[in-house]
């Protein structure tokens, strides 16, 4: 029989032996008096005999006594283990552990640092819940409310049959128009004016009579074929569609326009950023010489050209020079003001 | 700000930086990783940029195995680093594997055990290497006094306590009482020396050369430090130096223990510097209680009987001495928002 198995069966048995008396046990089988086992283990006599009569007072802390208990199993050539664990159950039920001697855990600091844990989580998801809800608002303001830009406008304001987000065919045929002139110049048609097809100078048109309008929305659209708002002939095609069907409205007083026109004609290529007063981007982008670019907004305008030589720029059907503002590099950055006395640029 | 924010969302570590293995204590988790200190760097064109090709175990089996274009190295030598920007990848690569369930890159607040004689070039050398791997804040303490923290030896007692941590690279030895080293040093001997001792001895003896890996193998199997009343044997292969062929030989434990005889002596000698030196009630103290041995050396065969031969002092192994010091770090580190540090340094 193994040493492990007769301890195991002496710790399974109600009436078997303690720690201390398997330890005696082991040595007396080997036949070595304890004043000799003390001397192979370098302990004091009186130390080695606590151990064995279990005598918690005379011992030292936990980590020796397991230690001793150890050396002492390897001395006889026992596996320590069933010896050690032995003694463990006994100083378990003696004193706790002193490896934390000393050392204050505070586990309900740990357990409050958790709790912060949570609520800055949650914290942070209602934060980014916000963050996403505003900027959806944000996103879907310029649709509703009246000054939007040119390529939202066109599909709100002016559905084409075939769009969903604006409001609906029905809905513009029974509502009394709202006579939000001037909104047509919004966008140019590049590709008519790529062609090279002479350009009306979109502030040479009066703003479109509201019936009309209304006529034209309840009607066959814009263009027929989704090209929005245009200028030039496209927007003289406009007129002439019968509104057929429509019943004409009564011609509410024209409200007063609050948007301005800039038309910005391109005899180079250059980058064209344009902001009205309320840091909404007009355009952005590259354009190519022969391109016509109509834009509307309140001012004043933010106006950034790449190439300004290249640019010829009208506000209101007024010619702006652009030479002044020019920079060493041919770049220009200006502000356009109406409410200035000079004029119309700034 | 942001660092202290993320850090709600990492765990406090307490890292056992060694030569042969690190260790990594999660605070409320207990030791989650030990892996070897061994790190496989990727190189496919001469001055080409090195990546990382494996970290811990991984690099380990592929040390002495490599081809031309990987090389795995133990940036940790001595107890301190060798390689700045390996150690800091490392450490980054473990940091990383012990929160892999997070979203946010992790930045824990990391507690690092150093030898006791380590420089304070070395010391900062450690710190910046953690920072470099994303700690938030870096706390540093020293070897002995985590060992003995987590050997659970009470140090806080007016009380001498003596602790032998045989680590892969050195092996310090300390006497504490009242929360404090009295007496500590340390020698650049341990496992390593150890390996290297053994393949000196098959080289010089048997004209055979066995590598890093093989003779680490001996020494755990058959490696003993004290005569014991059984003798051990164990096949070994190797390149013999005059044939140039692969050879098999046998091993047994006296001659290891002749091997050893060099490494060992000074560690003894270690000790018995340091009881000369301890304060005579200190001494009584160490004498009546005995030395305790942690670290991965104290796993040694009879290394304990050896010491208590040459001391006269009782010698006990601490319960899983390879551990001790990571468990001493973590119970550090659950203080570590108390105001008053007996321990710790942290600048």
């Amino acid at each position: 029989m193994s040493d492990s198995t007769e301890v195991a069966q002496l710790r399974a048995d109600p009436q078997g032996l303690g720690p201390g008396e398997m330890l005696t046990q082991a040595r007396e089988e080997h036949d070595i008096p304890i004043e000799e086992m003390a001397r192979r283990l370098r302990l004091p006599v009186t130390t080695l005999r606590a151990l064995e009569e279990c005598d918690r007072g005379r011992l030292p802390e936990n980590a020796y006594v397991l230690g001793y208990v150890r050396a002492f199993a390897r001395m006889l050539d026992l596996d320590p283990e069933p010896y050690v664990a032995a003694y463990k159950s006994w100083l378990g039920e003696q004193t706790p552990a002193s490896g934390t001697a000393g050392l204050d855990t505070r586990s309900g600091q740990r357990q409050g640092a958790r709790r912060a844990r949570w609520i800055l989580m949650v914290l942070l998801a209602a934060m980014a819940a916000a963050a996403g809800l505003w900027w959806w608002q944000k996103g879907r303001l310029p649709l509703l409310s009246a000054p939007a830009p040119a390529g939202d406008r066109r599909a709100t304001v002016w559905p084409d049959g075939g769009e969903a987000d604006g409001p609906s065919r029905e809905a513009a045929e029974a509502a009394p128009v709202v006579p939000s002139a001037p909104r047509e110049p919004v966008s140019s048609a590049p590709d008519s004016e790529a062609s090279g097809g002479p350009v009306e100078p979109a502030a040479a048109r009066t703003p479109e009579p509201a019936p009309q309008a209304a006529v034209a929305a309840a009607g066959q659209g814009i263009g027929g074929a989704g090209t929005g708002m245009e200028t030039g002939p496209a927007a003289g095609g406009r007129d002439t569609a019968s509104p057929q069907g429509a019943e004409p409205a009564p011609a509410p007083p024209p409200a007063p326009s609050e948007g301005h026109r800039l038309v910005l004609r391109f005899k180079a290529q250059s980058w064209t950023e344009v902001y009205d007063s309320e840091g909404k981007r007009l355009l952005f982008d590259l354009y190519k010489p022969g391109q016509v670019k109509t834009v509307e907004g309140k001012p004043p305008f933010r106006i950034r050209l790449g190439f300004a030589d290249g640019v010829e720029l009208l506000y209101d059907g007024r010619p702006v020079d652009v030479s002044r503002y020019v920079r060493q590099d041919k770049t220009a950055r200006f502000t356009l003001d109406p409410d200035e006395s000079t004029g119309a640029e700034r | 700000m942001f660092s202290r924010l993320s850090g709600l969302f990492s765990n406090d570590i307490s890292i056992d930086l060694g030569t042969a293995n690190t260790l990594i204590n999660v605070r409320g988790k207990g030791i989650v990783l030990n892996e070897p200190s061994v790190v496989a760097i990727r190189q496919d064109r001469s001055g080409g940029p090195k990546s990382i090709e494996a970290v811990g175990t991984a690099a380990k089996m592929m040390l002495g195995r490599t081809p031309e274009n990987i090389t795995a190295i133990r940036p940790m030598k001595d107890g301190v680093i060798a390689d700045f920007t390996t150690t800091e990848k490392m450490l980054q690569y473990f940091i990383r594997k012990v929160h892999q369930t997070k979203l946010l890159r992790p930045s824990p607040r990391v507690l690092i055990c150093v030898p006791c004689g380590a420089t304070q070039v070395e010391r900062r050398a450690i710190r910046e290497s953690a920072l470099g791997a994303g700690a938030r804040r870096v706390y540093l303490i020293e070897e002995p006094i985590a060992a003995a923290i987590g050997a659970g030896l009470p140090i806080d007692e007016p009380h001498g306590s003596m602790i032998l941590d045989i680590g892969g690279g050195t092996s310090e030895v300390a006497v504490l009482s009242l929360n404090g080293i009295v007496y500590s040093a340390s020698v650049r001997i341990g496992g390593d020396k150890f390996d290297e001792a053994i393949i000196n001895y098959v080289r010089r003896n048997y004209g055979v050369l066995i590598g890093e890996a093989t003779a680490e193998k001996v020494k755990h199997t058959i490696g003993a430090a004290y005569p014991g009343k059984e003798v051990l044997e164990m096949e070994v292969k190797g390149r013999n130096l005059s044939e140039g062929v692969p050879r098999s030989f046998t091993l047994n434990s006296n001659e290891i223990l002749e091997a050893l005889q060099e490494p060992l002596y000074g560690i003894v000698s270690a000790v018995k510097t340091a009881l000369e030196a301890t304060p005579p009630e200190l001494g009584a103290d160490v004498a009546e209680r005995g030395i305790v041995l942690t670290g991965g050396g104290a796993l040694l065969r009879d290394i304990d009987r050896l010491i208590m031969e040459e001391t006269g002092i009782p010698v006990v192994i601490a319960e899983d001495p390879l551990t001790s010091v990571a468990r001493g770090g973590g119970r550090v580190l659950e203080t570590l928002d108390q105001k008053k540090q007996h321990y710790l340094r942290s600048d």
